[in-house]
């Protein structure tokens, strides 16, 4: 199905011409059917732990693409992403239990739109601050003053108990329920998770064709060459910075719902190190690089897991992909779909 | 308070040195090599076994020869530097050529790599840091304040071996190699420099300076496990941004600060000491906010393109134009 010829048989060219499709692009529209028909029967095709890594898969893929964002696209090397991955979580996390749980409203139908919404705007405004006083540095700097506002909202969602709960972490956060049906079933979650990342990649790719997506690139190139051409720079990496942290809060909220359990274990640097790793495995500055960076990790961690070695020794996991990582930059260091030239601290 | 600031010393010295590690690599290469976090684990982990700890190996336990401290600290020091190598071979060579962010991820894969295979080894609890005939003494006391033995020994140690190191870099003909190659490595290679080699050494020194960290650390703590490297060498990393990257003495003293302020901001701040590592990193952000440079750094020590240079200003500029400038 994958070869071109064979698709003359099957659509008239010259009609599809007429519509403006061209037969690249009538393939890519095959393919995009062929994916979506086995994403829609995947919970049925394969066992239910494979549709868990799918979600897995999924969710990781939106926060890597926010870290694209500002890493491949904007050249931004952000070493506390995690942080606003744990603002979207704990925001909807506290919400919930606080409020939504305790009033009994948990089906009411906005609660989880309107959740998803709010903790990714608190992190877009937490972007914005943390942000503003990077702006001018560049670089390894960056990366520094980045990780540590990442320790810093880790430190205080262990220290800060009376609201955390600290690192006992909160527990019993409902599923998420849409149109006031609670989805609480494997697959409903992976159609959720589905929809969510289908808009979020579409989001992604619509800015990056729009002025602001190209202001990035340009700022990722050579940032003295997009300021002298007139680019607001600043305001474009501030751009950047929201918009990952946007991708990154609502996935938090969505992560949360599907976990239904939450504590700073999960926003350690090694998360943020893992997220960083989707984003070059498959190539940084590539819309596609961070799903497929992500569908490699997990299919493989999942598969490591069958291991008797792995099973008996945990620590023979991270081995082995630590050193499949160091493999994989050895040998492309642009990652698998590399498309950037460089990143800002190219010397 | 004058306790607390002693205190605060030991531990900055640590700091300082894992700072100077740091410094010396992201000099030359422009690389910030996170795997010194292993090499630190690893130092310490050596050590621990030829004072004559009983170190589990696969579950069974070896225990070594009682060579002590002196010996200790340099055999940490040579098996440090003995990773550094082996990393710096397969990790970081093959890369000199990728952007700079190739590196920076093999060196997130080394310390993963290390740390693992050490909590394989070794299992993963923590072990006691065995204590030492010349450490083990009674506290001494100067001028009212009370220092362990430990502290004083690592506090000294660290400030020679970082004034040594420094002495190295200035005089010594290697020591101009390598501030030749740290300046511009291409020229540096045009008169003859063997920058594989001077790379090589500086990462390899480098992890000698983690190694013996860790011992220091080790002995201070009384505790080793194969994850002890990852704070800590965040702590050090931050020191060495905090006196500015690429300089040994700003490493020296951005360890040190760093060091005081945590035993303070532990004694004085009500509730801070869960935060301890966060202290550290909001005194850095306000800094590099500041003044990106660092305390002793100038724009010029540290990478070209790294940093911008703050333009000098007489008027006042339009706000846009003046968070995003930069001189060249």
């Amino acid at each position: 199905m994958s070869d071109p010829q064979g698709l003359r048989g099957i659509l008239s060219l010259r009609a599809l011409a007429k519509l403006g499709i061209n037969r690249r692009r009538s393939f890519s529209i095959l393919v995009g059917a062929v994916v979506s028909v086995l994403i829609f029967f995947l919970p049925d095709l394969v066992q239910p732990r494979w549709v868990r890594v799918a979600l897995i898969i999924i969710i990781w893929a939106v926060l890597a693409s926010g870290l694209n964002i500002l890493a491949g696209f904007c050249g931004l090397l952000d070493l506390g992403f995690v942080a606003f991955f744990a603002i979207g979580a704990y925001f909807s996390g506290i919400v919930t239990t606080r409020i939504v749980v305790s009033n009994d409203i948990t089906t009411v139908w906005w609660v989880f739109v309107v959740d998803l919404i709010a903790g990714g705007l608190l992190a877009g405004v937490a972007g914005a601050v943390i942000g503003y006083p990077t702006l001018r540095l560049r670089g390894d700097y960056l990366a520094i003053m980045t990780l540590g506002f990442g320790e810093i909202i880790r430190t205080t969602a262990i220290n800060w108990t009376s609201v955390t709960n600290g690192t006992r972490g909160i527990r019993g956060i409902p599923n998420p329920s849409v149109l006031g049906l609670p989805i609480t079933s494997l697959e409903g979650l992976f159609y959720l998770g589905v929809v969510l990342a289908g808009i979020g990649l579409f989001v992604i790719h619509r800015l990056l064709r729009s002025h602001v997506g190209r202001a990035w690139i340009s700022i990722r190139e050579d940032q003295d060459v997009a300021e002298s051409l007139g680019i607001p720079t600043s305001r474009y990496k501030l751009y950047a910075y929201i918009a990952g942290a946007v991708f990154a809060g609502m996935m938090g909220v969505f992560f949360v719902h599907v976990q239904r359990f939450i504590s700073p274990e999960s926003f350690s640097l090694l998360e943020n190190v893992i997220i960083l790793l989707l984003v070059v495995i498959g190539g940084m500055g590539s819309i596609w690089g961070p799903l497929l960076g992500a569908t490699i990790w997990f299919v493989s961690l999942e598969q490591l897991a069958k291991l008797e070695i792995v099973q008996a020794h945990a620590e023979v996991r991270q081995m082995i992909l630590a050193a499949i990582l160091i493999a994989i930059m050895v040998v492309r260091p642009r990652g698998l779909l590399g498309e950037a030239k460089t990143l800002v601290t190219d010397r | 308070m004058l306790q607390q600031i002693a205190n605060g010393l030991a531990l900055g010295g640590i700091y300082a040195l894992t700072a100077v590690a740091y410094s010396m690599v992201y000099g030359i290469v422009g690389l910030i090599n996170f795997a010194f976090g292993a090499m630190f684990m690893v130092g310490a982990f050596a050590a621990a076994f030829v004072l004559g700890s009983g170190i589990p190996i696969f579950n069974t336990v070896y225990t070594g020869p009682d060579l002590g401290l002196g010996l200790a600290v340099l055999v940490g020091m040579v098996a440090a530097g003995f990773v550094g190598w082996v990393v710096e071979r397969v990790a970081y060579r093959p890369l000199r050529d990728a952007p700079t962010i190739a590196p920076l991820i093999t060196s997130l894969g080394a310390l993963i790599f290390l740390q693992a295979t050490a909590a394989l080894v070794f299992g993963g609890r923590g072990l006691p840091f065995p204590s030492d005939n010349v450490l083990g003494g009674s506290p001494i006391e100067i001028g009212g304040v009370i220092l362990t033995r430990p502290q004083l020994t690592v506090f000294i140690a660290s400030l020679l071996l970082a004034w040594g190191l420094d002495q190295v870099l200035r005089r010594t003909t290697f020591g101009l190699k390598t501030q030749a190659s740290a300046q511009d490595i291409n020229t540096a290679e045009l008169q003859g420099i063997n920058s594989n080699r001077v790379i090589a050494y500086t990462f390899i020194i480098g992890s000698m300076m983690a190694g013996i960290a860790g011992v220091f650390w080790g002995s201070l703590f009384n505790f080793l496990s194969p994850t002890m490297g990852f704070r800590a060498g965040l702590v050090g990393l931050v020191a060495a941004v905090l006196g500015g990257i690429g300089s040994i003495r700003g490493s020296l003293l951005g360890g040190l600060v760093l060091g005081v302020v945590q035993s303070l901001s532990v004694a004085f701040v009500p509730g801070a000491s869960g935060f301890g590592d966060g202290f550290a990193f909001a005194i850095l952000i306000l800094l590099l906010w500041r003044k990106p440079e660092g305390l002793l750094g100038s724009p010029a020590t540290s990478r070209p393109g790294s940093i911008e240079r703050p333009l000098p200003v007489f008027t006042r500029m339009p706000r846009s134009a003046r968070a995003g400038r930069r001189a060249r």
